[in-house]
């Protein structure tokens, strides 16, 4: 019995000492937000949906993130820690990207690794200096960007042996710019 | 975490204990399993368990008796990121414990989850065979369970999940009747570290309700330790 006590005991010790992180996603009451962001979106339409806040800290970064629902489109829109908008995410198919890009960014998955598949596709609308962070949203929401989207796309891809989860940056011509491995995070929760 | 999700979650938690005190066909048990997985290759990976089940309940009493100790192993291959195979083989020891048979088993898997925003999804089916000293049973299990972290999106070290499952069992054998089984299963656990995850869970079991319906309640617990 005693035994038991310890071993239970020390699982609680552990989790106490895990507590220091450097990566980290949470839920936050939109009052922790910084107060320009607040602003923004405060200025949503006022039939955005399911509005959800999040905290990001990756090190040393920290990072701000609402997501909404807008018309059946699904946002996330990015602030950097003082409330600057960074970019806006649309939810996507790869089937509602224009065929030309749509073609040039299948070749560059078909003919760079030896099998791939699709996760996620998203239209990254960057934020742009000169429009005011009103007009930006407003115009990203409304679908009159001046500017069209790059494509973030994360795929599993398979090269020669190793199989591995990545997020690509497309530009607005479907010409491949960089990409990144991600954390296969802890999906496996669930034993077997 | 919105005001549904934590209502399921609250609900699930003590989903048994309407029917604890009313059935005399019922027994609780308590199950406590440590595992060890480890990652051969990025689509390779192998699942090692202990597990003891003993009763904490039986003839409308309450008493601590150990049933049966299992040694399990899982070889698992993952097809792409969402769809898996895995073969598993399980020796159970009832017989110098309870009396009971020991038993063989024989297992063949496919898995197949999806995630939606937070949630993960998943559809598991098995085929079982189970080789016990004088019989054989072949049973088929389907399960649906949901999953998802209790704080954003994303499972973080040191957040907590949930995971909550249903599944449908029906066993078959040459000279007894086929038997359907249903169980619910609800889980917390913790990520504690990088390395290990505690669950603490109750799960209800329907056995054989289409002959004599038993049922059962079980406490989980389990550490499952990742090198």
């Amino acid at each position: 019995m005693k035994l038991k006590a310890f071993i239970f005991l020390l699982c609680f010790c552990q989790f106490v000492f895990c507590q220091t992180k450097n990566e980290k996603e949470e839920r936050i009451p939109l009052a922790e937000f910084p107060e320009a962001a607040k602003a923004v979106i405060k200025n949503l339409p006022d039939d955005c949906k399911r509005l959800k806040f999040y905290k990001e800290t990756d090190g040393e970064k920290q990072s701000f993130e609402v997501k909404f629902k807008y018309k059946r489109k699904r946002y996330s829109l990015e602030f950097s820690i003082d409330g600057n908008i960074e970019d806006i995410e649309v939810l996507t198919k790869l089937k509602n990207i224009d065929e030309t890009v749509k073609t040039k960014i299948e070749n560059y998955f078909a003919s760079s690794f030896t099998k791939h598949k699709f996760i996620k596709v998203q239209e990254q609308y960057i934020y742009n200096v000169k429009l005011d962070a009103k007009t930006f949203v407003d115009n990203v929401l409304n679908n009159n960007s001046l500017k069209a989207p790059n494509f973030e796309i994360i795929a599993e891809v398979k090269t020669d042996k190793k199989r591995d989860i990545r997020e690509f940056i497309f530009n607005t011509f479907g010409e491949f710019v960089n990409f990144r491995i991600l954390n296969p995070t802890s999906y496996e929760h669930v034993l077997y | 975490m919105s005001y549904t999700k934590f209502l399921l979650v609250v609900l699930a938690c003590f989903a048994g204990i309407n029917t604890l005190f009313s059935q005399s066909e019922f027994e609780g048990l308590g199950e406590t399993s440590f595992a060890i997985n480890t990652d051969i290759s990025s689509n390779y990976k192998v699942n090692f368990a202990v597990r003891s089940r003993y009763y904490l309940y039986q003839d409308d009493d309450f008493n601590f008796e150990n049933r049966q100790l299992d040694f399990v192993h899982f070889s698992t291959l993952n097809l792409d990121y969402n769809h898996s195979i895995s073969l598993g083989v399980q020796y159970r020891i009832r017989e110098s414990i309870d009396g009971d048979s020991n038993e063989l088993r024989l297992t063949q898997q496919f898995n197949y989850t999806k995630k939606q925003e937070d949630t993960r999804f998943g559809h598991r089916v098995r085929f079982e065979q189970r080789i016990l000293e004088d019989l054989t049973i072949l049973r088929s299990r389907y399960r649906f369970a949901l999953d998802f972290p209790l704080n954003g999106e994303k499972l973080d070290i040191g957040e907590a999940y949930f995971v909550g499952a249903m599944e449908a069992l029906l066993s078959n054998s040459k000279n007894e009747k086929p038997e359907l089984d249903h169980r619910t299963t609800a889980h917390i656990g913790w990520l504690v570290s990088k390395t290990l995850k505690l669950q603490f869970g109750t799960e209800y079991r329907f056995e054989a309700f289409n002959l004599n319906t038993e049922q059962k309640l079980f406490f989980l617990t389990s550490a499952v330790l990742k090198i």
